[in-house]
């Protein structure tokens, strides 16, 4: 066995040991108390019992009398599973709710978290239909947090309606799988992309290459707002699978970039579907730049990455929150808002792409990094197979 | 010298300037997290 496969073989064995105690940790981790927020769910409240798996009756101290219930409803958001503790008068309209546990990206929470949303909800009854644009407000940046705080909100009023007030059940349309214009596009991409590079060439490949790219900037960058990022494969690691009704696009593109990649040995969506990759060979012809490639420091570069991205894996791992890691820029440049931080670091990614091209995808990104550790695991695989066979 | 001056330096910069912004982003989302 040659030095440099074996070194490899042992770094590779080691990312999955930790990988696979940093899940154990996170698992292990207690999840958070909400009996600490029932004071502010229902003002009044005194005394509490419980009436079902995370509902309880609130009666004040006084007299004794029924206050309301407050019950635990989760739903998911962009980066996991997101709770909600409701608490809902004896009429079932909503009192207050409260976000006890989220897995959301911590400077996109705040966005809600600071918005009227939860106020805008308080009064609404059980039969209210909760419609963003309709009912809510919906908040720019972050639909799946906003979405996923409504979900739970309104099934929270009506469970506590149905089970504990046992008023009449409302008749609800069956959910229907949402598949639309973003989701055919990004098909459309990754097969024009995949097809492109097996049976185009020459200048045919590169106006493929520049159509798809170009598609991909704007559909999936400033229309979706969602390329593939570290949260995206947190989430796929850590099982936060989200609900296909909602949320198909996620399983295309996480499922389809997964499927290229194993079936070709091929990382196509960063060559020409990536919509930041477009952003900076746009940026490339403009500053005229040149590859910075060197054999010398590639080596170093390479195992950079990988150890970023090992790190924020384990990070993310540790604390079942897929967003918390997450240091990509896109959602920034494709949001057009982000902290004073995000923006400067945006900033300089941009300007250095004059200059180098593609720098971000060639030394940062992670999903170069996911890639070739996803090969790698499919030829151990592969050989452990033969070698078994 | 001449590495000071060389295309390798540029990238190394860029690389450092981000792993420190990357270092910030994350400390930022754990301590906002834990408090």
């Amino acid at each position: 066995m040659k030095r440099g496969n074996r070194t490899e073989n042992v770094v590779g064995l080691c990312t999955l040991v930790t990988l696979v105690i940093a899940a154990v940790i996170g698992l292990n981790r207690s999840s958070s108390d909400i009996t600490a927020h029932f004071q502010i769910l229902l003002p009044g409240a005194e005394r509490y019992e419980k009436s079902g798996f995370e509902t309880y009756k609130a009666f004040s101290q006084a007299s004794d009398s029924l206050v309301g219930y407050i019950t635990v409803k989760k739903s998911n958001g962009f980066g996991g599973p997101l709770k909600v503790a409701v608490g809902v008068d004896p009429a079932g309209a909503v009192v207050n709710a409260m976000v006890v546990e989220h897995r959301e990206t911590p400077s996109w929470f705040a966005k809600v978290k600071d918005s009227s949303l939860i106020d805008a909800m308080k009064g609404k009854s059980y039969k209210d239909r909760f419609e963003i644009g309709n009912d809510v407000d919906g908040i720019t940046g972050a639909t799946y947090t906003t979405r996923a705080v409504i979900q739970s909100v309104k099934a929270a009023s009506r469970e506590i309606a149905l089970n504990e007030l046992k008023l009449p059940k409302l008749d609800e349309k069956p959910r229907r799988i949402q598949f639309g214009f973003p989701e055919i596009v990004l098909l459309l991409l990754l097969a024009i992309g995949t097809f492109g590079i097996k049976y185009a060439s020459g200048k045919t490949l590169k106006r493929i290459r520049w159509l798809t790219m170009l598609a991909g900037m704007a559909v999936v960058g400033f229309m979706v707002n969602h390329p593939l990022t570290l949260v995206d494969i947190n989430k796929f690691l850590m099982g936060y699978w989200p609900d296909v009704h909602f949320q198909l696009y996620w399983y295309l593109l996480t499922f389809g970039v997964l499927l290229i990649l194993l079936t070709t040995d091929k990382n196509y969506y960063c060559h020409m579907v990536c919509p930041f990759g477009a952003v900076q060979e746009c940026l490339a012809v403009l500053g005229k730049a040149k590859s910075a490639h060197s054999k010398q420091y590639h080596g170093f570069f390479k195992w950079l990455r990988r150890s970023v991205v090992w790190l924020a894996v384990c990070v993310a791992l540790i604390f079942r929150n897929p967003g918390i890691s997450s240091y990509e820029v896109y959602s920034t440049i494709f949001s057009l808002s982000g902290t004073n931080r995000e923006v400067l670091f945006l900033v300089i990614v941009l300007v250095f792409s004059l200059f180098v091209r593609r720098p971000w995808c060639k030394y940062l990104c992670p999903v170069p990094a996911f890639s070739d550790y996803l090969r790698f695991i499919k030829g151990r695989i592969k050989a452990l197979f033969w070698t078994v066979a | 010298m001449k590495f000071l001056f060389s295309k390798q330096m540029f990238v190394t910069v860029f690389v450092a300037i981000c792993i420190v912004f990357i270092f910030f982003e994350i400390m930022g989302n754990i301590l906002s997290i834990i408090f």
